[in-house]
């Protein structure tokens, strides 16, 4: 599928500090890509590149052929919810949904027609005349999406959108869009800190952190298969285990032997890998004959409604297990914990000599 | 920020404050003359006699706008100057009282017996005028002669006089101007001045300042604050109406109800020594005729002898009544008049 | 009257009735009783009579004029300058900001005085560069200076107001296809709109109050504020005083009323968020520079206001003799008391305003009967032109058993409460931020009614405090309306004896006096900041 939007080696620098550091992104059409990162990782100056409101010292942005990196924010095609909502207080409703139709010098029942068109669809019809301040957040919040969508853009940015509202509206919220973005088949940009948001949302998700982009693939991959520790430590929770290259396929971790699968790397080498607490087997009584199987004693067990999350001490080493909230471990169990070969996975790897003067970020 | 607190209540504690921590003995005094005059017996009545002075300067019309609402507690001891008719009304209204100084026999007998005991006279200034003829040349307008010249086109904009209702000058004026025509001709006057009158200002030396300067061409004002003007090297030449002028009588009047009375009393006796009316032409940039007859007087002061001055009633146009009912017309009828 | 609960509990400390009381009684006693003396001084017939007199009618009219003339051009400039400094993209705003405060520190009649020197018919520039014969008394001189004097006023509302819109917004109309004249009209300037009119407001009440600079160049024109003092002074005319003074007060009452309860109320705030904000787009250019422009003209017209009083302060002769001298200096030195008693009487009044600004902010913001009365009185000043309180004071206060005229406290009192509403709203705008857990902490620990107040709003108060105390000190230390009727033997003020050496001429020494009171007053305040700063850094708090 060609691609709608593509990044070319982004840079963005203030000053000195450098906050997008040569990204390059590749987006499909009618698809929804999220930007994740923490907080200050450059994801929403990315995002204002694309909009127009910051032009990169490096790098190029293009829609379909056309270069838009230098074109003003009204010309290029794109339409951004921001994360305050920024609605125009002395309008309405309907005036603030219509007013990029306006500028676009749409004739005014035409203009009628599309404002009550895309109020439905976000489900405010009715509410045309009221002032941004009668509105409750979540209502200012489709507002400001309707405001959006109205001018048809070619694609569509949200900044951090569902940041300011209560976590039950949240969900609520965030699944309208979704059904929406998809009913629509709108290419979308979407910025947020949230994982979880990111996972239910999204078709691909790009992990960003200091400006660079760790990872690009769709929710399952990034959080199955992630490239690096941060990543793995950034979206959902892992255990980390620092172990040694024995053999191919196996490795020494706190004075027992692992086996995982596909490890390649030359004997001696030092490696992280990463297990899910969802990914790790529990057992209460001792387990004979299988590999990857620790002894080890629980420290504290929390329930959680859907899971138990249990932390358990083996091998010298702390671990997260998730499992069903019926398992009824207490404190001081004994148990054994199975880590599957095949999700056992490297995420780290102890950099040569060469790579070591480079320096990490 | 308790620092900032304790320091500004100590500035305020440690520099004396107004009414208080002042020496044994001070005379507070209402000055209506030319400020620098003031400025030079706060100088030199300590000087000779060690008791502190202090003053607050305003014009005669205001210095009695000012007794009058003190009247039950007046702050000030001694009025010294201005025109004689706020002074009259001022005795008639019992906010001042008689006094008589022990020079009252070496005070000038024509003066005496204008004002009737009812002040002490301080010196004798006449009305006229200060002229500014290259502002006249260059508006081609005469140099006026009567004051019903002023109401020709010509002095449009070109003419200041002080306004009755602070300045004793201005009321001077008003009452010569009645006293020269009968009250109903002297209005209609007025009115038809009224056009040409560029500012109402509110002392009565600042016509001639203005004329000095250029602002306007013709100042009415005591001939002797032209006099200063000249001296001070302005370019104007003065004068009187040759159809009647007036003159004034300054005052000097102990306030009734003084705080500090003996002190008052001794700054009356020195004002009018020789040594302290001297003060008026060396110091205060005053060319008045002096009370006392043994003060020499002033050569470049104004006399009588060169102008035709009229025969002021004091005692009738210094009744508060009449004076008020003057200054009131004036104020209802004249100058509220579109230009 | 039945007393909820809340309303009991802070009854029942003593500490907080006492505070009640104080708090109460000076407000009646120093803003509620003067006004009501002036009110009923004339009678009824007076107040009946004023169509007739064709002089008051005239005066009206005059200020109405003037008033509306003035305005206008003071807020077009304020609007100018309030754009400048608020766009990062016109060049020379941190320039434009500074130099549109400078009128704020002069004394009111410094800008006529200034321009009469300049642009007089013995002008400088009028006459002696331009040989142009310009009479600038009456109203054309009053209109220029009184927008010079005034557009800070207007600058700093609007700027206020451009300052709380948040530039998203202007983004957001940015990214929906509007361009640069798009988003000045549709967004920028419809969002200005309250602020435009708060300020034209705001200044209309200080032109319809200005008495400092018609009293100089207003010549002949008979104004109400002039008028009020000429009756007082000129003629002991208490009650036409009171009359003219009452009729003055209708238009200003009903302009403070109008904007604090409607257009105040209508200010759009932009909802804030979370998230780095954005510099504002790049301003449509013809507006840029427009503005520069216009500011950079009305900046020159404002350094000549400086430059001017400097000027006559070191000629000697003005006019005439253009030589330099020092004699003014001398002059003025021997004036030097009057100084003093300006730096007293304001630090005086800086003090009671900062005091009562800070305790009547605590009170009202607790729940207690009569609040709502109290928050009145203590804005009420606000909507009273300066001569209104001088005569107030004068009538209120020349009898037992509060004989105080004559005295410096009438002088320092009638100051310190006319600018109360400065000290009071800065305060109540800051304790409204500090979070009501903390004192509900401290009560919990023990604390009650007044402890609370020292111990844990007055910490936090600090800035407002000073905020009062500098903003009715720089105020009191040019004021002239009110000095001019309270000056008494003893405290005659700067202001006081520069007006009476203008109006008899002595120019340069008055020129020289003004140069004095703006150094000491600079310098005044500089040490009080200065000393200050200490107190403002953050203290650890919650």
């Amino acid at each position: 599928m060609a691609a709608h939007l593509r990044l070319v080696n982004v840079v963005k620098r203030f000053g000195a500090a450098v906050a997008v550091d040569g990204v390059s992104l590749e987006i499909e059409e009618g698809c929804f890509f999220t930007l994740l990162g923490p907080s200050g990782c450059g994801k929403t100056t990315l995002l204002r590149v694309v909009a127009g409101f910051h032009t990169p010292d490096a790098g190029d942005v293009f829609l379909r052929d056309r270069r838009i990196t230098h074109l003003p924010p009204h010309a290029r095609g794109t339409a951004m919810v921001f994360q305050e909502y920024a609605l125009f207080p002395h309008m309405t409703v309907a005036e603030n949904v219509g007013y990029g139709l306006r500028m676009r010098r749409v004739p005014p029942a035409r203009a009628r027609d599309r404002v009550a068109r895309v109020l439905e669809l976000v489900g405010l019809l009715g509410h045309e005349a009221k002032y941004p301040h009668q509105l409750s957040g979540g209502q200012q919040q489709r507002v400001a999406l309707a405001r959006a969508l109205v001018v048809e853009p070619e694609v569509l940015l949200l900044d951090e959108p569902l940041s300011n509202l209560d976590a039950k509206l949240r969900l609520r919220v965030r699944d309208e869009l979704r059904e929406l973005q998809r009913r629509l088949g709108q290419t979308t940009v979407y910025v947020t800190h949230d994982q979880e948001e990111a996972l239910a949302l999204s078709d691909r998700v790009a992990v960003l952190n200091h400006g660079r982009v760790l990872q690009v693939g769709t929710p399952e991959d990034v959080y199955r298969n992630p490239a690096s520790r941060f990543v793995a430590e950034f979206v959902g929770l892992a255990n980390f285990v620092a172990a040694e290259v024995v053999a191919p396929g196996r490795v020494r971790a706190g004075g027992v032997e692992l086996h995982v699968d596909g490890l390649q790397g030359a004997s001696g080498r030092r490696v992280v890998l990463a297990v899910r607490p969802e990914e790790v087997r529990v057992r209460q009584e001792p387990v004979d004959g299988k590999p990857n199987v620790l002894r080890g004693r629980v420290r504290s067990a929390t329930f959680l409604g859907a899971v138990r999350r249990v932390t358990v001490e083996a091998a010298g080493l702390g671990w997260i297990v998730d499992v069903r909230a019926d398992e009824p471990l207490a404190p001081q169990a004994e148990v054994s914990l199975e880590l599957p070969a095949e999700r056992l996975r490297v995420v780290e790897e102890e950099p040569t000599d060469e790579q070591r003067g480079g320096g990490r970020s | 920020m308790r620092a900032v607190f304790l320091a500004v209540v100590v500035f305020l504690l440690l520099v004396p404050a107004g009414s208080g921590a002042a020496p044994a003995q001070r005379v507070v005094v209402l000055c209506s003359p030319n400020p620098a005059w003031c400025d030079a017996i706060k100088e030199e009545f300590p000087r000779a006699t060690g008791i502190a002075l202090d003053y607050v300067r305003l014009s005669s019309g205001e210095g009695l706008a000012r007794l009058r609402a003190e009247r039950r507690n007046p702050s000030f001891d001694v009025w010294f100057g201005g025109t004689g008719d706020p002074h009259m009304v001022a005795f008639e209204e019992g906010l001042t009282e008689a006094y008589r100084p022990r020079s009252w026999g070496d005070l000038r007998p024509e003066l005496r017996e204008a004002v009737a005991g009812k002040y002490i006279p301080l010196y004798a200034g006449i009305l006229g005028w200060a002229l500014n003829e290259r502002v006249l040349r260059e508006r081609g307008a005469p140099v006026p002669r009567t004051w019903r010249d002023l109401a020709d086109a010509r002095y449009r904009g070109l003419v200041a006089y002080p306004n009755p209702n602070t300045s004793g000058t201005g009321y001077t004026m008003l009452a010569t101007l009645v006293q020269v025509y009968g009250e109903q001709q002297a209005f209609d006057l007025l009115k038809q001045v009224h056009r040409n009158v560029a500012e109402y200002t509110r002392s009565g030396a600042a016509p001639g300042q203005l004329t000095g300067r250029g602002e306007v061409a013709v100042g009415i004002t005591f001939i002797h604050d032209a006099v200063d003007q000249v001296l001070k090297g302005f370019p104007i030449s003065y004068g009187a109406p040759r159809d009647g002028t007036g003159y004034e009588i300054g005052g000097l009047s102990l306030v009734k109800g003084a705080p500090n009375r003996a002190a008052a009393v001794a700054f009356i006796e020195w004002a009018l020594t020789p040594e302290a009316q001297r003060l008026g032409p060396e110091k205060g940039q005053s060319y008045q005729i002096p009370s006392n007859s043994k003060t020499p007087i002033p050569p470049v002061a104004p006399r009588f002898e060169a102008f035709r001055v009229i025969k002021y009633d004091f005692v009738k146009y210094g009744s508060a009544a009449v004076r008020d009912r003057l200054v009131k017309r004036w104020t209802d009828e004249v100058f509220p008049l579109p230009k | 009257m039945v007393l909820s609960g809340e309303v009991r509990r802070q009854l029942a400390d003593p500490g907080i009735v006492l505070a009640f009381a104080v708090g109460a009684g000076a407000l009646l006693l120093f803003v509620l009783y003067p006004t009501l003396r002036v009110l009923a001084y004339p009678s009824l017939a007076d107040y009946l009579a004023i169509p007739q007199s064709v002089r008051w009618v005239q005066a009206a009219r005059n200020s109405l004029l003037t008033t509306a003339l003035s305005t206008t051009t003071a807020v077009t400039v304020g609007l100018a300058f309030a754009f400048a400094t608020t766009r990062p993209d016109v060049p020379g705003r941190r320039f434009f900001r500074a130099v549109a405060l400078l009128p704020l520190f002069a004394p009111p009649f410094m800008v006529a005085f200034s321009y009469i020197l300049l642009f007089g018919r013995q002008g400088l520039v009028t006459r002696h560069l331009l040989g142009l014969d310009v009479n600038l008394f009456g109203l054309p001189g009053l209109w220029l200076v009184q927008t010079v004097a005034f557009f800070p006023l207007a600058m700093l509302v609007i700027a206020g107001v451009l300052e709380g819109v948040n530039p998203s917004l202007e983004h957001a109309a940015r990214n929906l296809g509007a361009d640069e004249k798009n988003v000045l009209r549709t967004v920028t300037l419809a969002l200005a709109r309250p602020g435009i009119a708060g300020a034209a407001l705001v200044v209309a009440i200080s032109v319809l109050a200005d008495f400092g600079n018609a009293v100089v160049i207003a010549g002949g024109m008979p104004l109400l504020a002039t008028e009020a003092w000429f009756r007082m002074e000129g003629m002991a005319d208490l009650r036409g005083a009171s009359l003219v003074v009452a009729l003055l007060v209708v238009p200003t009452t009903a302009l403070f009323l109008v904007e604090r309860y409607w257009v105040g109320r209508r200010r759009y705030t932009t909802v804030a968020g979370r998230g780095t904000r954005l510099e504002p787009p790049p301003t449509y250019p013809p507006l840029r520079w427009a503005v520069f422009f216009v500011c950079t003209a009305v900046s020159v017209l404002v350094l000549l206001v400086y430059l001017g009083v400097v000027a006559g302060a070191f000629t000697a002769v003005w006019g005439r003799d253009w030589s330099f001298t020092l004699e003014h200096f001398a002059l003025a030195r021997d004036r030097v008391g009057s100084l003093w008693a300006s730096l007293r009487v304001a630090a005086g009044a800086g003090l009671v305003t900062a005091t009562a600004g800070v305790l009547l902010a605590f009170l009202t913001s607790r729940a207690l009967p009569l609040r709502r009365a109290l928050d009145f009185l203590a804005v009420l000043p606000g909507a009273l032109p300066g001569v209104f309180v001088g005569v107030g004071f004068v009538l209120a206060f020349n009898r037992p058993p509060l004989e105080l005229v004559g005295t410096p406290w009438v002088l320092v009192l009638a100051l310190a409460f006319w600018h109360l509403p400065l000290g009071y709203q800065a305060a109540a705008a800051q304790l409204q931020q500090v979070d009501r857990s903390i004192e509900e902490a401290a009560s919990n620990l023990g604390a009650r009614g007044l402890h609370v107040l020292r111990d844990v709003y007055l910490p936090l108060l600090r800035r407002a405090f000073l905020e009062g105390f500098t903003v009715s000190f720089v105020r009191a230390v040019t004021n002239v309306s009110i000095a001019v009727f309270l000056v008494s033997p003893g405290n005659v003020v700067a202001t006081f004896a520069i007006l009476n050496m203008i109006g008899n001429g002595i120019w340069g020494g008055a020129a020289a006096l003004t140069v004095l009171l703006l150094l000491v007053s600079f310098a005044a305040l500089g040490l009080a900041r200065l000393g200050a700063g200490r107190a403002l850094r953050p203290t650890a708090v919650g």
